[in-house]
């Protein structure tokens, strides 16, 4: 209950600070410039989300369903962008295209060109934010066409139905939840991110309101950073309402069989050249960028120095908020799975909830929290670790729920007819058989709070420095030379996780 | 004149030869049991009728119409074959209504109308907008066989229709659809490992093992009259015993059976003994003893141990009882033809 508490306290202290100033608040509701920022947030989220699906769907059929030349290949290397943070992307495509970039001084020399057209702006987020998004829904399809029942698609035939048709008819209908499943993720991961907008310099919420914030017009940041929450709960809400009356599941006990390959016949080449096109951009590009800045800041003789204090800070304060949300979250998956109720199922909802918080949002909230009741915890460790807790509390939460949820309960009634008091059934059994959740949940959270932003920027203790705020403010200051250590060595660091995942996907595949 | 005609199937994949030489004919009307242990082949000659796989020689013709040979291989969508699969495959996004109008083309009423016929053929009227997943596992598999009937296919494909059912609702579904199908005068093709399913679904059977076709046949010869030893150990309870040809018929430890074989004389054979053609007395002095007694329901199942310790299984519906250890007569009352085969044959 505390751990629900904790995570409503946010959105709860937005309201009463929004509703203090009520009157203008209402007035801001009212001027254009908050129509245009609804306008464009919605507007990129959309765009991003549509894109990516374009992206997502032929890829995810050409590695699973066709015999695409190097399949095997495109499937490993296509779901990588992820491990790219949006602000390092942001940052890598705005010295690669931007003004002063790469690019143009490559063209400058033979063609004299001087200037490019702008990055800048809606097309800059858009692109950036799209080749680093598709992946989370490239997967979800991946996964979803890779479980589906091959005589759907055989019954279809049979019926009189061509191979397009079908396509048509029967795969996309049922990849609709995958697609939502996918599309829900990237259109938050578009609505709460906050560093490719910032480094495009496009007005979303959350850079309005960080500039708000900054210019210390707090009030209208947090109405700002409602209004935010109050779009990423509409948009959940829409997608729980798409998914409509149809169940997905297959047919249980069914013996999978593989997924047909389908000849492309004089489409391989062209689809070839789609995989390339689309890895080489988001994925060959920023990796080059990234190294051609870090060959010249060393040649340059960029100082390393300061480096080593914020790796030890960034292990830090992600070790510690991987703990702390771990711990949060222990007592809600028991709960949750071991008393299911009507109480639980609104608790695990709530638990859920915490994604669609937007990180910005959450921060600020904190912020006046601190300010106002709890001035000894304002900017301080603790006050970070508990805004990680809040926003990381899904992730943890679901890992410890899916191995509670394989530990049979007999095995703890067995141990409770044996003599154990509850606690100790916990301590000798349910713990040691929950280790690989543990562990999985606690890295998982580890490994985003390294990339988290936002909150970081704003929550830390006066000059405390990470990974993240070091790219950032090299960024800001169009340093790009001096963010290209720390930019390779949290790229290196979220790679782990990518590579633990694509490893389970080929052992379930095999 | 067939409706369904193979010619020489074979399909490999990769090295495993999974379909060698399999030829056959389905009559108008007729439901053809194809039956055989899993991993036999049986599903990639039913892939190869519907065209989901393409033989790699052998041709095959629907309806007069070559649809698969060198050279040619006809889109299953162009073959005109209806087929119902194991997982019943029912489209999760459409309704009961929409999934059995799936295959259908023309007007909209005539569509509907066909739909309404297929729900009242598999009493499922009134469930027309239920989704899949409200429905149970036989409705589902019901809703599965309107839908494939619904387009009128030439024939129909079904790959162990029930074998994802409990034991209870398959005996009930079997009958059903095969009322159904004699009702429509559908020509099918029904795959099955089930030899009970075959025997009752079938009006007649071909048997397969590792790829070939080994008989194809009426049930009843299938069980007098098998065609290899793997046959007659497949279908039904089965002994073997040595035999010795002799002019009038058969010597074995239980005594001749007279009947003609084309066999030299002083051959040895094994000949096939099911627990029907034996009979039991109560014989203190008798050749055999009772090993084992299984009362199933309607008669007993005796393990006997022959003097040879050849153990023998017959059955018995009188109403005493013999305990284990008893000494029996047993005796060979076939009142047809056993079959023999050459030791050799035996793997």
């Amino acid at each position: 209950m505390l751990v629900v508490a904790g995570l409503l306290l946010p959105t709860a202290y937005l309201l009463i600070r929004a509703f203090e100033t009520s009157e203008a608040a209402l007035q801001t509701f009212m001027r254009p410039r908050t129509w245009v920022i609804i306008g464009n947030t919605t507007g990129l989220a959309l765009a991003v989300t549509t894109v990516s699906g374009l992206i997502a769907v032929p890829i995810a059929w050409l590695t699973v369903r066709s015999d695409l030349p190097w399949r095997r290949f495109w499937a490993v290397v296509t779901p990588l962008p992820l491990v790219i943070p949006s602000y390092v992307g942001a940052y890598l495509y705005i010295s690669a295209l931007g003004p002063r970039g790469a690019l143009q001084q490559l063209l400058e020399g033979p063609f004299g060109i001087t200037r490019l057209p702008s990055i800048y702006g809606f097309t800059g987020a858009l692109f950036a934010l799209t080749l680093m998004c598709y992946p989370y829904m490239l997967l979800s399809v991946r996964a979803a066409l890779m479980r589906m029942d091959p005589s759907l698609e055989e019954a279809s035939r049979s019926l009189g139905h061509n191979a397009t048709t079908t396509f048509w008819r029967v795969v996309l209908p049922a990849l609709r939840p995958a697609l939502g499943a996918g599309g829900l993720l990237v259109a938050l991961y578009t609505l709460r991110d906050f560093g490719a907008v910032a480094i495009m310099r496009f007005d979303t919420f959350t850079r309005v309101i960080y500039l708000q914030y900054s210019s210390f017009d707090r009030s209208q940041a947090a109405f700002f950073a409602l209004l935010l929450i109050g779009l990423t709960l509409v948009l959940v809400a829409f997608e729980a309402q798409t998914r409509g009356v149809a169940r997905y599941d297959q047919a249980s006990g069914a013996v999978a069989r593989p997924p047909t390959i389908i000849a492309l016949g004089h489409w391989r080449w062209p689809a070839f050249a789609f995989c390339a096109l689309i890895v080489s951009l988001s994925l060959v590009l920023p990796l080059t960028i990234l190294f051609y800045w870090l060959v010249r800041g060393l040649l340059a003789g960029e100082q390393m120095g300061n480096l080593g204090s914020a790796v030890w800070n960034s292990l830090l304060a992600s070790g510690g908020g991987a703990v702390v949300t771990v711990l949060a979250a222990l007592p809600l998956a028991v709960l949750v799975v071991r008393r299911p109720g009507r109480l639980t199922a609104l608790l695990e909802r709530m638990a859920y909830s915490a994604f669609a918080l937007p990180g910005i949002a959450v921060a600020l909230a904190l912020v006046f929290f601190g300010i106002s009741y709890a001035r000894g915890l304002y900017q301080t460790f603790a006050m970070l670790l508990f805004a990680y807790a809040i926003l990381f509390l899904p992730q943890a939460f679901g890992a410890l729920r899916t191995s509670l949820l394989q530990i049979h309960p007999g095995l703890e009634e067995s141990a409770r007819s044996l003599g154990y008091r509850p606690p100790q059934v916990f301590l000798r059994v349910t713990a040691p058989l929950m280790r690989p959740g543990l562990i999985a949940g606690a890295s998982l959270v580890f490994l985003t709070a390294m990339k988290e932003l936002p909150a970081t920027l704003l929550l830390a203790p006066l000059g405390f420095r990470s990974l993240a705020t070091e790219i950032w403010s090299a960024v800001s200051e169009a340093f790009f030379a001096r963010a290209a250590a720390p930019a390779l060595l949290i790229v290196l660091l979220s790679s782990v996780p990518m590579a633990l995942l694509s490893m389970r996907e080929r052992r379930g595949m095999s | 004149m067939s409706l369904v005609s193979c010619e020489g199937l074979s399909k490999a994949f990769g090295p495993t030869c999974a379909v060698e030489q399999v030829s056959m004919t389905i009559q108008p009307g007729e439901i053809l049991a194809l039956l055989g242990p899993s991993g036999c082949g049986k599903t990639t000659v039913l892939r190869m009728l519907a065209g989901f796989e393409a033989p790699d020689q052998g041709t095959i013709a629907l309806d007069q119409r070559l649809v698969a040979g060198p050279g040619l291989h006809v889109p299953p969508e162009e073959r005109h074959v209806g087929m119902v699969f194991q997982q019943h495959a029912l489209f999760p996004h459409l309704n009961v209504g929409q999934n059995v109008g799936f295959g259908l083309r023309g007007k909209a009423r005539e569509r509907q109308a066909q739909v309404q016929a297929m729900l009242k053929l598999v009493e499922l009227d009134g469930y027309e907008r239920r989704m899949p997943h409200q429905l149970s596992g036989g409705q589902q598999q019901r809703v599965a066989l309107a839908r494939a009937l619904a387009p009128n296919p030439a024939v129909l494909l079904l790959d162990e229709p029930f074998s994802n059912l409990d034991a209870d609702l398959r005996t009930t579904l079997r009958a059903q659809v095969r009322t159904i199908l004699k009702q429509v005068g559908t020509t099918a093709l029904f795959v099955t490992h089930d030899q009970e399913e075959a025997l009752f679904m079938g009006d007649r059977i071909a048997v397969m093992q590792a790829g070939r076709l080994e008989q194809l046949a009426r049930p009843q010869e299938l069980f007098l009259a098998p065609a290899t030893r793997f046959i007659a150990e497949f279908i039904g309870l089965a002994a073997f015993i040595p035999a010795t040809v002799t002019t009038v018929g058969l010597a074995t430890e239980l005594g001749t059976v007279a009947q003609a074989i084309d066999a030299p004389v002083g051959t040895s054979v094994d000949m096939l003994v099911r627990p029907d053609d034996l009979e039991l007395s109560a014989d203190p002095q008798g050749n055999a003893r009772i090993l084992r007694c299984t009362f199933r329901g309607g008669d007993f199942l005796y393990d006997v141990a022959l003097a040879s310790q050849r153990t023998l299984r017959c059955v018995c519906n009188h109403v005493h009882e013999f305990a284990p250890d008893t000494r029996v007569q047993v005796t060979l009352a076939p009142g047809h033809p056993l079959a023999w085969f050459h030791p050799s044959e035996a793997n």
